[in-house]
C-alpha cells in the first residue's frame, strides 16, 4: 500500500466513523430512542474529534501544504526543472471545476445540508492532496504511482 | 419456583422482547453475535466458492453494518438492549472500517 493509498484510506475511514456514530446518534434523537448513544459522552466527543480532524486536514493542511508545494523549488538535474512549473500548472484550476460540482451536489443532492459539508471538503482536499503526491513524484523523477 | 417466567403475551410482541431479555440477559448479544458471525462467513464463504478467494476486510464491514442496522430498532423500547452493548456494536463497526480501509486489495500492488 502506497502513501496514497494509505492516506485516502484514513480519511475514508474518518468519513465512515463520522457517518455511523452520527447515524447512531440522530436515530435516537429522530426516534425518541429509549437508549441514546448520544448520551454517552465518549461518542460525542469522538464524533467532535473525528470532524477536527477532517476538517483540519482537508482544508488547513491542505491548503497549507497547496500553497507552500505551489512555491516550491528543488535543485536543478539533468532531468528535473528546479521551479517545476511545467508539472504545477493545471492541477489547482482544474480541480476548481471539481469545488463547483461539489457546490452543485450539496445544494442539489443533499439540500444545502452543512451536515454534508464535511464529506465534501474532504473530498475535495482529498483530490487536491493526491494531486499534489502525483505532480511531486512525477516532477522529481519517481514513478507518480 | 420456575426456572423462567413466561412472558405476558397479551401485551404485545415487544412486551415478549423485553421479558425475554430481563429473564435472559445475555439473548440480545448473543443474537446480534449470531448476526454478526452469519453474515460474515456466509459471505465470505460464498464469495470464495464464486471468486477462489473471500475478502474477508469487506465482509466484517458488511456483517458489522448488518448487526448496527439491526441492533438500532432495539434501542427505541426500554429493556432490550443497553448503551453497554450497542457501544459495543459501534465500536466493532468502526474497528471493522478500519481494517477495510486500511487492508490492501490482492489485486494492489
Amino acid at each position: 500500500m502506497g502513501e496514497i493509498k494509505f492516506i485516502a484510506g484514513l480519511v475514508m475511514f474518518a468519513l465512515f466513523s463520522i457517518a455511523i456514530t452520527t447515524y447512531a446518534i440522530s436515530f435516537a434523537n429522530d426516534n425518541n430512542a429509549a437508549v441514546d448513544l448520544g448520551n454517552d459522552s465518549k461518542f460525542v466527543n469522538l464524533n467532535t474529534q473525528i470532524k477536527e480532524n477532517v476538517t483540519k486536514f482537508s482544508i488547513t493542511d491542505v491548503n497549507d501544504s497547496s500553497t507552500a508545494f505551489f512555491t516550491s523549488t528543488i535543485e536543478a538535474g539533468d532531468e528535473t526543472m528546479g521551479g517545476g512549473g511545467a508539472f504545477k500548472v493545471g492541477l489547482s484550476s482544474v480541480l476548481g471545476s471539481v469545488s463547483s460540482l461539489m457546490s452543485v451536489t450539496k445544494t442539489y443532492l443533499f439540500g444545502g445540508s452543512n451536515l454534508f459539508g464535511i464529506f465534501l471538503a474532504a473530498i475535495s482536499g482529498l483530490l487536491l492532496y493526491t494531486g499534489i503526491r502525483y505532480v511531486y513524484k512525477t516532477w522529481v523523477g519517481k514513478n507518480p504511482d | 419456583m420456575s426456572l423462567y417466567n413466561l412472558p405476558n403475551s397479551t401485551t404485545g410482541i415487544d412486551a415478549i422482547i423485553v421479558d425475554t431479555a430481563t429473564a435472559v440477559p445475555i439473548f440480545i448479544p448473543m443474537l446480534l453475535m449470531f448476526i454478526f458471525v452469519t453474515v460474515l462467513l456466509g459471505g465470505s464463504t460464498a464469495q470464495r466458492k464464486r471468486t477462489g478467494f473471500s475478502d474477508l476486510p469487506l465482509w466484517s464491514v458488511l456483517a458489522s453494518i448488518s448487526t448496527l442496522m439491526v441492533s438500532l430498532p432495539l434501542t427505541l423500547v426500554v429493556g432490550i438492549i443497553n448503551v453497554l452493548t450497542l457501544s459495543i456494536v459501534v465500536v466493532v463497526t468502526l474497528l471493522c472500517g478500519l481494517w477495510f480501509f486500511t487492508s490492501r486489495n490482492r489485486y494492489e500492488v
